[in-house]
């Protein structure tokens, strides 16, 4: 059954080919349009524009384990390897949307403070349409 | 949902171990239950609860 009320971040989950990113903390999804440049003479001063490119990117951070199924390894593997991935965020739950595109992960970034846990950040940036789905 | 794997199973380029736990798409769970790759991390538990319950009522009878 679809979730009714404000969804809870914790059960929002990004899947990288089917498979949870491992130790995560954060998800991100960004899409944007650009816009293209119409201002003429007539348009009173004011910047006139029209509809551009679309496109979208995903992000999310999480805590470096090596044991994970599809963790910080596989993700900076996925950088070096330049390979494509499909990305999925998703509750799981019948009903709930859910987005789904192609993209590369573009960035991943480690931290490692003295005695704290090590994190890291990553990008995703799409390829083509990023579409949503209504879960079964 | 959660799964554990009955076999090794490559997953981005790693190989990883029968045994453990994974966190997949309902979709992706599935289709490893059906060919037997893996199994539903509560399926156990789940079969002793049933088990359990009929006992009961066998009991009570």
């Amino acid at each position: 059954m679809a979730t009714t009320e404000i969804i809870n971040g914790t059960s929002l989950v990004l899947y990288i080919g089917d498979v949870a990113v491992g130790s995560a903390t954060g998800h991100t999804l960004s899409v944007q349009m650009a816009t293209r440049d119409a201002t003429t003479k007539s348009s009173d001063g004011w910047a006139a524009k029209l509809a551009g490119l679309r496109s979208w990117s995903a992000g999310g951070s999480g805590f470096v384990c090596f044991a994970d199924t599809y963790g910080y390894e596989e993700l900076q593997a996925a950088v070096i390897d330049r390979t494509a991935v499909t990305v999925k965020l998703s509750t799981e739950v019948a009903g709930d949307t859910y987005y789904s595109g192609s993209g590369y992960l573009t960035g991943i970034d480690l931290d490692a403070p003295v005695e704290e846990s090590s994190t890291y950040t990553f990008t995703i940036e799409g390829t083509g349409a990023l579409t949503p789905y209504v879960g079964t | 949902m959660k799964v554990v794997l009955t076999k090794e199973l490559m997953i981005g380029n790693y190989p990883k171990e029968k045994g453990r736990v994974i966190e997949v798409t309902k979709d992706y769970g599935h289709q490893l239950i059906r060919e037997g790759k893996a199994r539903e991390e509560n399926f156990i538990e789940k079969i002793k609860k049933k088990v359990l319950t009929k006992k009961k009522k066998h009991g009570n009878n």
